[in-house]
C-alpha cells in the first residue's frame, strides 16, 4: 500500500537528478528492490502507473531489478535464503539472524536523454 | 556499434591473446539516431532522505532529553483508549506530548485534548503512514520546556508505518485479543522491529478463545527478549504495569 509514497519519492529524486544534469527527460530507471524491502515490485510498478500519469515520466520505463534475499543465522551458523517476506533462518527457524542482502531499496542507475525531441520524453 | 570494442565499424577484426582472429559482422544495419543517451549511476536508498530526516529528528529530540516512542497497530486496537487513559495517569507526573496520525478528521485528537498533554493531529490523506519530515515539523509546537515523552501514534495500519523511521527512540507495537493470537506470524515486520508489544482488550478475553501463551510464544518467535504487557485500558486491569513502565522510561 505504501508504494505510492515510494514511487512519487523516487519520482522527485529521479526529477531533481533531470533538472541538476539539465536533460530534458528520463529513458529508463533502474530500481533495486530486496525481497525483505517491505516494499513488492507488482505494486510499485502499478504505482509508477498512476503517479506518472501527466508528468514528464509518463513514458519512462521503471526497471525493478529484485535483489534475492541472504541471512547469516547467529544461532546455527547457516547462510540461507528466506522463502517469504521476513528475516529468518531457513535451517533452524531462528530470528536471531544479520541480512546479508535483500534489504535494498534503491535507485541503481539512470538513463537520461539528452535529446529534446526524444520520443521517450 | 561494435559491442567488444565500442567502436562504429562492424566490419572489422578483434585478435585475443590465444592467437588467433576472427572477422564479425551484424545481420541487421544500424539507424544512427541523434539519441544521445547518458546513463547515471546513482546508487542511492529510496528512503535515505527520510532516514536523514529521522536522524535529524532523533538528534532534536535527544539534546532536549525528550523520549519518543512510535505506536503502531492495525486500526481499531485501542491506541488512542490508551494513550487517553495513559495521558490521564501520567497529568503532573511526566510531561508528555502527542502528535497523532491519521488519513482523515481530527477526532483523535479531540479525544485526547485536556488531558495536559499538547496534542497535534496529521491528517495523511493519501498516505497510509507517518513519514520523518511530517513529524518533525510538529516537534516545536507540541515539545515544550518539561516535555519528557512524545507519543506518536501512526496511522492505523501494520504494514507500511514499519518502514518509515521517524526518529523515535523505539516502535511499540499493539495487537488486540480480537485479532488472534497468531498476528505477530501474519505480520511478522512490525514484532521484529518492536521491542515491546502492548496486548490490549483483555477484558473480551472470556468471550474469546483467544490463547495467551500461544500470543506471548509467537511473540518471542518473531522477536526473541519481546517485552510485552496484557492489559485492558477500559477495566483498568495491567495498566499498572504499563505506567509503571513508561515512568522508568524518563
Amino acid at each position: 500500500m505504501h508504494e505510492l509514497g515510494i514511487a512519487q519519492t523516487i519520482l522527485e529524486r529521479v526529477d531533481a537528478i533531470r533538472l541538476e544534469h539539465d536533460v530534458p527527460g528520463i529513458v529508463s530507471v533502474q530500481l533495486q528492490v530486496g525481497t525483505l524491502s517491505g516494499v513488492d515490485p507488482y505494486a510499485l510498478e502499478l504505482a509508477f502507473a498512476v503517479a506518472t500519469g501527466d508528468t514528464p515520466f509518463a513514458d519512462t520505463r521503471w526497471d525493478i531489478q529484485p535483489i534475492v534475499a541472504s541471512v547469516t543465522c547467529l544461532a546455527c551458523g547457516a547462510t540461507t535464503t528466506p522463502d517469504g517476506p521476513f528475516p529468518i533462518c531457513m535451517d533452524c527457524d531462528s530470528t536471531d539472524i544479520e541480512v546479508v542482502a535483500g534489504r535494498e531499496l534503491m535507485i541503481d542507475t539512470i538513463e537520461m536523454s539528452q535529446n529534446e525531441e526524444n520520443d521517450n520524453v | 556499434m561494435c559491442d567488444e570494442c565500442g567502436c562504429g565499424d562492424v566490419g572489422h577484426t578483434h585478435t585475443h591473446d590465444h592467437g588467433h582472429g576472427h572477422g564479425h559482422s551484424h545481420g541487421h544495419s544500424h539507424d544512427h539516431s541523434h539519441d544521445e543517451k547518458l546513463v547515471l549511476s546513482v546508487r542511492e536508498k529510496v528512503l535515505s532522505r527520510n532516514e536523514e530526516l529521522a536522524a535529524k529528528n532523533r538528534a532534536w529530540l535527544a539534546e532536549r532529553g525528550v523520549t519518543a516512542v512510535n505506536l503502531i497497530s492495525a486500526p481499531g486496537t485501542g491506541k488512542t483508549y490508551l494513550l487517553e487513559r495513559t495521558l490521564e495517569r501520567l497529568q503532573g507526573k511526566i510531561g508528555c506530548a502527542v502528535i497523532t496520525g491519521d488519513q482523515q478528521t481530527d477526532n483523535d485528537a479531540k479525544r485526547l485534548e485536556g488531558k495536559g498533554a499538547p496534542v497535534r493531529q496529521i491528517e495523511t490523506q493519501s498516505a497510509c503512514h507517518l513519514e520523518a519530515q511530517r513529524v518533525g515539523d510538529f516537534f516545536e509546537e507540541v515539545v515544550q520546556d518539561d516535555t519528557r515523552l512524545l507519543f506518536i501514534e501512526n496511522v492505523g495500519n501494520l504494514v507500511c508505518p514499519t518502514a518509515f523511521d521517524l526518529g523515535e527512540h523505539f516502535k511499540i507495537a499493539l495487537l488486540s485479543v480480537t485479532e488472534g493470537e497468531d498476528k505477530p506470524l501474519k505480520y511478522p515486520s512490525l514484532f521484529s522491529l518492536a521491542p515491546v508489544t502492548v496486548v490490549t482488550k483483555t477484558d473480551l478475553l472470556p468471550h474469546l478463545d483467544f490463547d495467551m501463551e500461544a500470543c506471548r510464544e509467537n511473540l518471542r518467535k518473531i522477536h526473541p527478549g519481546m517485552f510485552v504487557f496484557e492489559l485492558s485500558a477500559k477495566a483498568g486491569d495491567g495498566l499498572d504495569g504499563w505506567i509503571e513502565y513508561l515512568e522508568k522510561l524518563v
